[in-house]
């Protein structure tokens, strides 16, 4: 019940934003930390199109820490789509089992600018996830769709918001 | 662009949850599903280890069987066997030429013991150092010369020839499930038989229509010759098995042993002979050695079993054809190895039937074949003429034991004590096992607490004995019997109205005081009798009897 309420929230939040007209623009050298659900992340970008993030996440008794490769398809825009794909580490607990794994992910996506330093962003994926019980040696694989919503603060931007 | 993402959002929101079309919600959602299908396979997995069945437990140490060797050689025919006792008696009995018993004193050391056979030119093929019993080989026709030069050794307890036993069949019913003499303690759980499987089958009926079961047979198939024969050695073993199977499997569990085996006199044929009309002298003392043999080799495998062990095990053995006198075999038993005394009286209840029908076979089996009618004066042997035993000697020893088990069920004593009071309730009253237990049981219900106590019992065994003696036909069919005074004077009427019909009254007072007599019914069917006043308070229990049928009406009374 708790979890539901975290995402109407977090849901709502974004809606309110969205209804806020500004245009985005990203450069080389730009920097940005966000929060992510359910954790949190640092983006740098190496080229006009291209930026890296490494990302943490907590949820109950699983963990990951990975790194994402982003391609924007377009740099000024209020809203950027990219594409990208993702790797991580996890650590997990179940009920019966308690182990560790990795993950890898493709998505595409939009990272929408409600401010020169602020933005939303919404991306989906198919996942490739595989863990392994480390008592019994049992493992577990398999793909899944993922939806991530991310907030992120940019410091430093070279590039400028746009107003409409 | 803005369109979708609302799109987006807005099924989030409607959905508000960690999924929308099939999504999960960030990287962790995605593997919390898996998670959950992983812990699935983890549960089934540790379910199916919990189904395995678990490692056995090593087998417990036999304690009795160390080191033990059951012999499993062939054995040569029976034979007579002659040779000079610890009394320099010299004695001749059928056993198997070339085989010899040896028991040694507990003080010995195995090591002695071996070497002491081995110094005599004997060779041990069986052997339960535990108990310090072997089996020895020895060339055949020198059998006398070993037994005498062991004898002589202060370590030994006794040596003897390997006595033949007989089962003979009188039934044939059908096979009975067995398993071959054991090397190994036996797990037995219940009365047990050393008997085979065809007259093994008729001893555990015998033992069923007496009102208890026998189940388990340990059993002799293996080894019998083809006139049914085997040697008394084997029962020491069997026995020793069982013992040592308690021991391991069920501490303090009470053990039956019911043997059916013979030993007698047999002519040239190998015939039974009527040792009372038809026998020599010296079929007659053969036979009493072989009886009293086998008997000793029985009690020793008994006496020298541990304390806690042997104090849970009741023997009932067949007294053997042909009218041996086993009193007399007993007394020479008694005489000789005054140590077995205890064992006889604790352990062992020897009975035999009056069998005088010339039953089944005429000639091996003539007219008191299986009867031992002229032994019943023994204090440690028992005489019954259950029609359930009619088949012979054999089926009496079920018989007993099965009147045996029921009188320790009903009245809770350690085998031991049931062995010795049931014994002497028979033996003072002359009462059959059966009437014994009926004697326990109306002494149970007149007594106010409802316990056993031997002297009420045999206050009613003595009853029950006096009225079969004395009453009218049909005074074990009264139907019932009840109080018309009670008090001082207390009077009482059975139906139907009869005549010198024994009616007991018991009166058992909360103070302890007891009392009883026996009166016969007058002409209305009634008994009066008088009871002395008790102090104010006390209250005593009033039962009367009639006492061949065992109706009885029950009161109590407070001064």
């Amino acid at each position: 019940m708790k979890k539901r309420t975290v995402h109407s929230l977090v849901s709502l939040s974004v809606l309110i934003l969205l209804t806020l007209p500004v245009y985005g623009n990203v450069v080389t050298g730009d920097f940005a930390i966000g929060l992510n659900y359910p954790g949190f992340g640092a983006r740098y970008f190496f080229s006009n199109t291209s930026s890296i993030e490494g990302k943490g996440q907590f949820d109950d008794d699983i963990s990951l820490m990975g790194l994402r490769w982003y391609y924007y398809f377009n740099k000024k825009s209020n809203v950027l789509f990219f594409a990208g794909i993702e790797g991580d580490l996890i650590t997990f607990k179940g009920e019966d089992s308690k182990g560790s794994g990795s993950a890898g992910e493709l998505f595409i996506g939009g990272e929408y600018f409600f401010d020169n330093n602020l933005s939303i962003q919404l991306d989906f994926g198919p996942a490739y996830i595989s863990l392994k019980d480390k008592d019994t040696s049992l493992t577990e694989t398999g793909v899944e769709l993922v939806v991530n919503v991310g907030i992120n603060f940019y410091f430093g931007k070279k590039g400028n918001a746009l107003k409409k | 662009m803005r369109k979708i993402t609302f799109t987006i959002i807005a099924l989030m929101c409607c959905a508000g949850t960690t999924y929308a079309g099939g999504f999960s919600f960030g990287m962790t959602g995605a593997i919390k599903k898996r998670v959950e299908k992983l812990d699935e396979k983890v549960r089934e997995k540790k379910a199916q280890n919990n189904q395995q069945p678990p490692e056995e437990e090593p087998p417990k140490q036999t304690v009795l069987l160390r080191d033990a060797i059951n012999y499993t050689g062939s054995y040569p025919t029976p034979g007579s066997v002659s040779y000079t006792d610890k009394n320099n008696q010299p004695l001749t009995v059928d056993a198997y030429p070339g085989h010899v018993q040896v028991f040694f004193s507990s003080t010995t050391s195995t090591t002695d013991a071996e070497t002491a056979i081995t110094n005599n030119k004997g060779k041990i093929i069986g052997k339960i150092p535990a108990t310090r019993f072997y089996l020895v080989q020895v060339t055949v026709g020198t059998e006398g010369a070993f037994i005498t030069s062991m004898n002589q050794d202060s370590g030994v307890s006794l040596a003897l020839p390997n006595i033949v036993l007989t089962l003979d069949d009188v039934f044939i019913v059908g096979d009975f499930i067995y398993e071959d003499l054991p090397t190994v303690p036996l797990n037995i759980t219940g009365p047990v038989a050393i008997d085979n499987s065809s007259h093994g089958t008729i001893v555990v009926q015998s033992a069923e229509s007496n009102g208890a079961a026998i189940t388990n047979i340990v059993s002799l198939d293996a080894i019998l010759d083809d006139k049914k024969q085997f040697s008394v050695e084997k029962i020491v073993v069997a026995i020793t098995a069982i013992a040592d199977g308690i021991s391991i499997y069920n501490p303090g569990q009470p053990i039956y042993i019911n043997l059916s085996n013979g030993s007698g006199a047999k002519n040239a044929e190998g015939n039974w002979v009527d040792v009372t009309t038809k026998a020599t002298q010296e079929e007659k003392d053969q036979a009493l050695r072989n009886w009293a043999g086998a008997m000793y080799a029985k009690l020793e495998a008994v006496r020298r079993l541990p304390d806690n062990i042997r104090s849970q095990i009741v023997i009932t053995q067949s007294a053997g054809n042909c009218n041996m006198d086993v009193t007399a075999a007993l007394t020479y038993l008694r005489n000789t190895y005054p140590e077995l005394a205890d064992v006889l009286k604790n352990n062992f209840f020897i009975t035999g039937t009056n069998l005088t029908a010339t039953n089944y076979d005429a000639i091996r089996y003539p007219t008191g074949a299986f009867s031992n009618y002229i032994t019943g004066t023994d204090k440690d042997f028992i005489y019954i003429d259950n029609s359930e035993a009619a088949g012979g000697t054999s089926y009496a020893a079920p018989a007993l034991f099965a009147y045996l088990k029921q009188f320790v069920d009903l009245t809770g004593l350690t085998l031991a004590q049931a062995t010795q009071d049931f014994k002497q309730i028979m033996h003072d009253t002359g009462l059959s096992p059966q009437n014994a237990l009926f004697a326990a049981q109306l002494a149970m219900n007149t007594n106010a607490n409802g316990q056993y106590k031997l002297s009420e019992t045999l206050d009613k065994a003595q009853a029950i004995s006096q009225a079969d003696t004395n009453d009218p036909p049909g005074a074990e069919n009264i139907t019932g019997i009840s109080f018309i005074l009670k008090g001082a004077t207390t009077s009482a009427v059975i139906s139907p109205v009869m005549q010198s019909v024994s009616v007991q009254y018991t009166v058992s007072g909360t103070d302890g005081y007891y009392d009883s007599g026996t009166q016969q019914t007058n002409a209305s069917g009634q008994v009066s009798f008088s009871i002395p006043a008790g102090a104010s308070g006390v209250t005593d229990t009033i039962s009367v009897i009639a006492v061949l049928s065992g109706k009885y009406a029950r009161t109590t009374y407070t001064w």
